[in-house]
């Protein structure tokens, strides 16, 4: 009996106990908010338990739903609150995840949760509606609880365009550490307001004209518009005449969506859709392997046949052709084969080096025999919401296009089936997963990086790393794929681009170690952790199914 | 006959001495990469711009994996390297990797995880 209380004693005393800290975060507007406000978030932290708790290092991890808010800017407070003026701070951001914590522990466990993450018993998945934030504070003193570590901005988003139905949860705390580095003590951090809940938000029955852009990337605050009113058209091409300018631009959200507030109703409109490298320069990333095979089967089949009509959809050919001389052939091939070599092309091939060139149109016509690209749209009543596809000149296999929806836009209309080979290997179909394993080494002197695979089949396949070139100089490239096979290899700058393709489809890459690269240290090393890094890995097999490279 | 009862003297005390053990090259461990944990991974700092130190300790020599992952878990970078079993001293070169907040992970060669730590490279 006496152990049993003993037991309960310290389990209750524990759980009482067993947290120092809080973290909040709250608006610090007055409430009542309409959409298109501002809101003004603070986060900080409390010492909890008079545990005095007093850490040097402050982390936390929140997410906001990027359909209800749009980011509009961050101001750090802690380095003004007259304690941690030279406090080391860090906001990082990324676009398109959610958290998914730990259900053995409730949300408000932040420790818990973080040390799960770091388990990897919780993680980020891809979630379109939600954006995370980052704030990593790290000071020599302690850091004050009670004052706000940090402002961040936001503007409220019209919650009609959306499938949401309140604006309760409009952010969450995912996890948090707190440590005091001076003594290694860590600290165990609750969260306190764990969503910020807007109440009640007045939304206009005119909540503007939402232009949405339909793409499969995740790169959507990348993409622009630009707005003109039909009076600024040419009458004969239909096209914004050359000196007018946009009544309206700028940069679409995170979600793909922008809400323009000064449209006219029963106006009619023309909207151009347009794609910007942005930091994360992922233009090059659009033209892979995929399409460069693709595209060399197009035109074996068209050279053999006289033409072979072997597009699965009518834009196909027109994404193809990246010469300008009207026809796609292997001078389409070998311009885009030498752009996933790392060489820089014609201004018509969609690169970081070129930017994009880009085609757009509303979603329900687009591609479409006749007019593929529809840019006019016309806000009424009846309908406030206009939805857009997007492509990009080369990306045949639609990896960052739009793929149409229309049957109009499909070669042979709706119930189209392969009737060649050619055929086959040009439909759209699944992308398949494999593994691969690369990794750097340092030996005798040299760093090496292997890439080894099981993949059989492929009979493409392509990679793109960089490398620090204050500390490394490639030496070579060196390839272990068949003898049949056609190998490509390129350094530009950092960047390594190589591969090897059989643009026939007849023979396939070895498996086992089939490249390997070696570099000479500028500077003596103790290792190689971090001195090459991988971006993109992609393979084609023979029937033109795209496999996705993932890294072990 | 004094000089030889003093040698002998000396003689016997540095006899019954233990002798001296051969000392190795000195790994001095600083202060903010201890690691308290038989297994594990430390950071000198979670800030970084160019490199930062790192220390990995390790039940047994053998061959292991430094792998960088991105938020989503994405292995953008990876390391493999034999180490012994204890404290390894090495770096993490993060001036290829981009601003961002990144995962640094210790696993075994086939993938076992022994540690992890979060670093944001500015």
């Amino acid at each position: 009996m006496k152990k049993l209380l003993t037991l309960l004693f310290i389990f209750f005393v524990g759980n009482i106990f067993a947290q120092d800290m809080k973290l909040d975060h709250s608006y610090i507007d007055p409430a009542g908010f309409v959409v298109g406000d501002t809101i003004t978030v603070k986060f900080n932290t409390l010492d909890w338990n008079s545990s005095n708790s007093a850490p040097t290092l402050v982390q936390y991890d929140f997410q906001w739903n990027n359909k209800l808010l749009q980011f509009i800017d961050y101001t750090w407070k802690v380095t003004g609150n007259g304690t941690n003026s030279t406090a080391q701070t860090a906001w990082n951001t990324w676009n398109g995840y959610k958290f998914s914590g730990d259900s053995s522990f409730a949300a408000n466990k932040l420790s818990d949760q973080y040390n799960s993450w770091v388990a990897g018993d919780a993680s980020y998945g891809t979630n379109a509606d939600y954006n995370v934030g980052r704030i990593t504070i790290q000071d020599a003193v302690a850091i004050e609880h009670g004052d706000s570590h940090i402002e961040v901005r936001f503007s409220i988003k019209n919650i009609n365009s959306t499938n949401y139905t309140d604006y309760s949860e409009t952010t969450n705390l995912n996890w948090a550490r707190a440590e005091d580095n001076s003594t290694g003590t860590v600290y165990d951090v609750d969260g306190m307001t764990m969503s910020v809940n807007l109440g009640n938000v007045s939304v206009p029955t005119d909540g503007g004209v939402t232009i949405k852009v339909d793409v499969p990337h995740s790169n959507k605050s990348d993409m622009g518009y630009s707005v003109y009113h039909n009076t600024q058209l040419d009458a004969t091409s239909g096209y914004p005449k050359q000196d007018e300018l946009p009544q309206f631009s700028g940069n679409f959200d995170a979600n793909g969506e922008v809400v323009l507030n000064d449209l006219y109703q029963d106006e009619e409109y023309w909207i151009g859709i347009h794609a910007n490298k942005g930091t994360d320069q992922w233009l090059d990333e659009v033209i892979t392997v995929t399409d460069v095979y693709k595209i060399f089967q197009y035109s074996l089949d068209t050279d053999i046949n006289g033409g072979g009509n072997s597009w699965e959809y009518y834009i196909q050919s027109i994404l193809a052709e990246v010469t300008n001389d009207q026809t796609v052939d292997f001078d389409d091939s070998y311009e885009l084969l030498a752009h996933i070599n790392g060489v820089t092309t014609s201004g018509n091939v969609t690169s970081d080096t070129n930017g994009a060139f880009n085609l757009s149109g509303l979603l329900t016509t687009f591609g479409d025999d006749q007019v593929p690209f529809n840019h006019k749209f016309t806000p009424s009543a009846n309908q406030s919401i206009f939805t857009f596809g997007h492509g990009l000149r080369g990306d045949v296999d639609f990896s960052h296009s739009t793929t149409p929806t229309s049957t109009d836009a499909k070669v042979g209309g709706a119930n189209t089936t392969a009737k060649t080979s050619t055929q086959e290997i040009l439909m759209s179909r699944a992308v398949e997963q494999a593994n691969l394993d690369i990794s750097s080494r340092l030996e005798e002197g040299k760093v090496l990086v292997d890439i080894s695979t099981t993949k059989a089949g492929m009979v493409g396949v392509q990679f793109n790393i960089s490398f620090d070139d204050t500390m490394l100089e490639l030496d070579d490239i060196i390839y272990d794929t068949g003898n049949e096979m056609t190998n490509f290899g390129n350094v530009k700058g950092n960047k390594v681009s190589f591969g090897s393709l059989d643009y026939k489809g007849d023979v396939s890459v070895k498996t086992g170690t089939p490249y390997k690269l070696i570099f000479t240290p500028k500077q003596q090393l103790t290792n190689t952790a971090g001195l090459v890094t991988f971006k993109i890995t992609e393979g084609v097999k023979q029937d033109g199914t795209k496999v996705k490279l993932n890294i072990q | 006959m004094k000089n030889l009862k003093y040698a002998l003297l000396l003689l016997l005390m540095f006899g019954c001495t233990k002798d001296m053990e051969f000392m190795g090259p000195m790994s001095l461990v600083p202060e903010n990469l201890k690691i308290e944990e038989p297994v594990g991974l430390k950071l000198e700092s979670i800030f970084t711009t160019n490199q930062v130190s790192i220390n990995v300790k390790l039940p047994e020599d053998g061959t292991y994996r430094l792998k960088i992952r991105n938020i989503d878990n994405t292995l953008i970078s990876q390391e493999r390297l034999s180490a012994k079993e204890g404290d390894n001293l090495l770096s993490i070169y993060t001036k290829n990797l981009g601003k961002s907040s990144f995962t640094v992970e210790l696993t075994t060669d086939n993938h076992t995880v022994l540690g992890r730590a979060v670093f944001v490279n500015q």
